[in-house]
């Protein structure tokens, strides 16, 4: 209540034009907490606002000449006057000296009060008025002037700050003086804030924000939500660093400069960040984070200590936000501490959720045993497989090779992760067989074909051709092997298959015919007929037949054209190697 | 005036910073000099009137009639009336224009003149005969929805505001619009006034009360509350 009355008081004076620039401070914080005087304050900003309207109103048309002339006209016969006591009653005439005695008497009566009643002369003051005013006058004047000259030679200051390359050195040497003088540079730029010419506000702004006292900082963030200048000066008080987190995140919240805000949180760490995330909390609306902001405290607190982040990977439980934007956020930033915690603690449907989407934004060799555990469960086989597929490490491929013969991952599903998992190199996959070989079961060769075989892909082509060489595979498994590398389209294979054809002899037709239909899904038709035909015991006919059946859009099934394809080159390399041993 | 690295040279600045210091000092002096002549023209013309010399005192009242007449208009609202207790205002100083011998003091003097005329005039033409073109004051508030202040376009918010302003006491009156409307300093108001600056700061505030009570039907609408 004895803030209100103090306000009742500044508005007084503002309604009064008396308000300093630091009253005017005072005002402002206080309107910013009190709805009632805030509303009596915009009152009498509307009634203030339509007096400067009634002071500025234009005047009616008067001939100024014609007036002049009318009262020389009306003066004409009238002697030019000399101190009179009461001219408004000096029209009745003549009076006597009794009646000008009571008139001193009342003239007497009429000094005694005149401070309170008013003075009713309409005539000439008298000689006491006259030797006073003037010099109440000239002391106001000779301050007001003062004044005025200082306004003055700061504005011409600030001019040396306006357009896109600010000149403090000059400004500095402008100001300097207006210090040496003992002005309050701050009140004076307070004052200039207020300025008709948006220019000379927008300087004004700048060079308080350079001022970097607690009051300019204060006045400036007064003009936070100011349409012409509350830009301006979030910019000056962002570029001397003096935005505190509470102001930050009370701009945020606003959403009146959130640009801003934002650029400003984006330099949070450690304990700030977490400080700043706990304010961004509590100042949140209804206490309650809308969930397009989620973004934007995960990202300030992946950027904060230890305790932060442990917080984060909590909310990753909550209902409320969109755990795979989340956890990407917190994924960019080193969650070394907090993540055994996680994972430890967490129990129940969302918290499973939660890991999983940060295990496919986190890839950790931790993940596995979480993941082997979800790829035993139908609810969650096909998600676990597929961040499976984004883990490091022989023991995530060797768990994801393993759930092929898993028939709750679906088929589609299983292929693409491990196309995926593939994609990052082959010496993984090389490991792989290594140790089944070790196992006992299967021959290096065979564990490697198949680890390959399976994930044929651009790139693997050429390894493919060159495992179908050794002979100790068995054919079947070399058939495969070959038409994967025809599939995969690796460039790289067509050489590996031409030496392979060149090597077969008659028994190894069927594999020859598989050679033949990967190389003409690797080349033009007339490449392979060039082939054949350099090959010299296939005739034109044979050979145009044979490209015929290798067409994979030929009706014939794929097993069909490898017979009638071997068919006709096991005569060709029957010859081949009689000629060979001849 | 860059160079190739986009910085401002040196005599770019020096060159600016001198066109600043010529153009402020110029047009420093050219102010003071005007002040200067018009000053010492007054006070020539009002020792010469002050002697009788009429086409003097007509120079003095070409330069206060702008002042006295707006004065008088914002107190009386209509330019008729403005006009004729302008005439008044200076042939009563003509008529005792003897007594003047300081040029500042003229002005505070027309101006109190000035004053004691309106009250002069309030007190002839009787309460609630200014002339306005719109006195909404005059109608009941409590029979219609009030339109809120800020949405009146301006020439009714000051047809408005200068009912209120009628509605004051005399003193008041005077107060609000020098000071306020006006925006003469208290010392001015004051003298022009006849009254101790105390007395005037009091006249003032009372006077922003009862016209906020005044206008309350309008200002509270829209949530505001008085």
């Amino acid at each position: 209540m004895k803030a209100c009355r103090q306000t009742r008081r500044l508005l007084e004076l503002q309604f009064a034009g008396e308000l300093s620039w630091k009253q005017e401070l005072q005002l402002t914080d206080h309107l910013s907490a009190g709805p009632e005087c805030a509303a009596e304050a915009q009152a009498q900003g509307h009634v203030l606002e339509t007096l400067g309207g009634y002071r500025e109103a234009p005047l009616a048309k008067i001939d100024v000449e014609r007036f002049v002339q009318k009262v020389q006209d009306r003066i004409a016969n009238e002697p030019v006057g000399v101190s009179q006591a009461a001219p408004m009653e000096s029209k009745s005439g003549s009076r006597s000296m009794v009646l000008a005695a009571a008139a001193l008497l009342l003239v007497a009566l009429t000094w005694a009060v005149r401070d309170r009643m008013g003075a009713r002369d309409g005539g000439s003051p008298n000689q006491e008025e006259l030797a006073g005013v003037p010099t109440e006058v000239d002391e106001t004047a000779f301050q007001a002037e003062r004044h005025r000259a200082a306004v003055d030679e700061l504005r011409h200051a600030l001019a040396s700050l306006e357009g896109e390359e600010p000149d403090w050195e000059l400004y500095s040497e402008g100001a300097q003086g207006l210090r040496d003088s003992d002005w309050p540079l701050t009140g004076l730029l307070s004052g200039l804030l207020g300025d008709p010419e948006e220019r000379v506000a927008r300087a004004a702004v700048l060079a308080l924000g350079r001022e970097g006292s607690t009051l300019a900082q204060r006045r400036l963030w007064s003009l936070r939500g100011d349409e012409r200048l509350g830009a301006s000066a979030i910019d000056a008080l962002g570029a001397h660093g003096a935005l505190t987190t509470e102001q930050n995140v009370e701009m945020y919240w606003d959403g009146t400069h959130r640009a801003a805000a934002l650029q400003i949180m984006a330099h949070w760490h450690g304990a700030d960040a977490l400080a700043g995330a706990r304010l961004l909390l509590q100042a949140a609306p209804d206490r309650r984070v809308p969930a397009d902001h989620y973004h934007t405290l995960a990202s300030v607190l992946g950027r904060a200590n230890l305790e932060g982040q442990e917080l984060a990977l909590q909310w990753l439980q909550s209902p409320r936000l969109e755990q795979d934007a989340w956890a990407m956020h917190i994924a960019m930033h080193d969650l070394s501490g907090a993540f055994d915690g996680y994972l430890a603690s967490g129990a129940g449907s969302r918290w499973e959720a939660g890991a999983m989407a940060l295990a496919g934004h986190y890839p950790s060799e931790q993940w596995v045993s979480f993941l082997a555990e979800r790829c035993a469960r139908s609810r969650t086989a096909d998600r676990a497989v597929q961040v499976l597929a984004k883990q490091p490490g022989l023991a995530a491929l060797e768990l994801l090779f393993e759930q092929e013969s898993n028939r709750m991952v679906g088929e589609e599903v299983w292929l693409e992760a491990w196309t995926q998992a593939n994609a990052a190199g082959g010496s993984r996959m090389v490991a792989l067989a290594h140790q089944y070989r070790l196992a006992g079961t299967r021959s290096e060769r065979e564990h490697l074909a198949d680890v390959l075989l399976l994930g044929s892909q651009l790139g693997t082509g050429e390894s493919l051709v060159e495992l179908a060489s050794a002979r100790d595979l068995p054919e079947r498994l070399r058939c495969s092997m070959v038409l994967h590398a025809g599939r995969v389209g690796d460039m790289r294979a067509g050489y590996g298959l031409e030496t392979l054809f060149e090597s077969m002899e008659r028994k190894d037709s069927s594999l020859a015919a598989c050679v033949l239909i990967a190389l003409s899904q690797l080349h033009e038709s007339d490449y392979v007929l060039d082939f054949l035909q350099q090959q010299g015991q296939v005739g034109e006919a044979d050979c145009r037949t044979i490209l015929t059946l290798c067409d994979p859009k030929s009706r014939r099934s794929e097993r069909e054209r490898r017979y009638l394809i071997a068919r006709k080159l096991k005569p060709v390399l029957g010859k081949r190697n009689l000629s060979s041993l001849e | 005036m860059s160079n190739s690295h986009g910085e401002t040279t040196y005599e770019h600045r020096a060159a600016r910073r001198s066109a600043v210091v010529h153009d402020r000092s110029f047009m420093e002096r050219e102010t003071l000099r005007l002040r200067l002549d018009r000053r010492a023209q007054e006070v020539r013309d009002l020792s010469s009137a002050g002697s009788g010399d009429r086409a003097a005192f007509g120079r003095l009242v070409e330069m206060h009639f702008g002042g006295i007449y707006g004065l008088l208009f914002r107190m009386v609202g209509n330019p008729e009336d403005a006009e004729d207790l302008a005439q008044e205002v200076f042939v009563r100083a003509w008529k005792s224009l003897g007594s003047i011998s300081d040029d500042e003091a003229l002005r505070p003097w027309l101006t109190r003149i000035a004053v004691n005329l309106f009250y002069d005039h309030l007190r002839k033409r009787g309460r609630g005969l200014r002339v306005v073109e719109l006195d909404p004051l005059a109608a009941d508030p409590g029979g219609r929805e009030m339109e809120p202040f800020e949405e009146l376009d301006n020439r009714e918010a000051q047809a408005l505001l200068g009912a209120a302003i009628e509605r004051l006491p005399e003193r008041l009156q005077a107060a609000v619009i020098l000071r306020v409307v006006e925006g003469r300093s208290y010392e001015e108001t004051a003298a022009a006034m006849g009254l101790k600056q105390q007395t005037v700061r009091g006249h003032v505030a009372k006077g922003r009360q009862l016209l906020m009570r005044f206008l309350k039907p309008w200002l509270t609408n829209g949530g505001s509350s008085l």
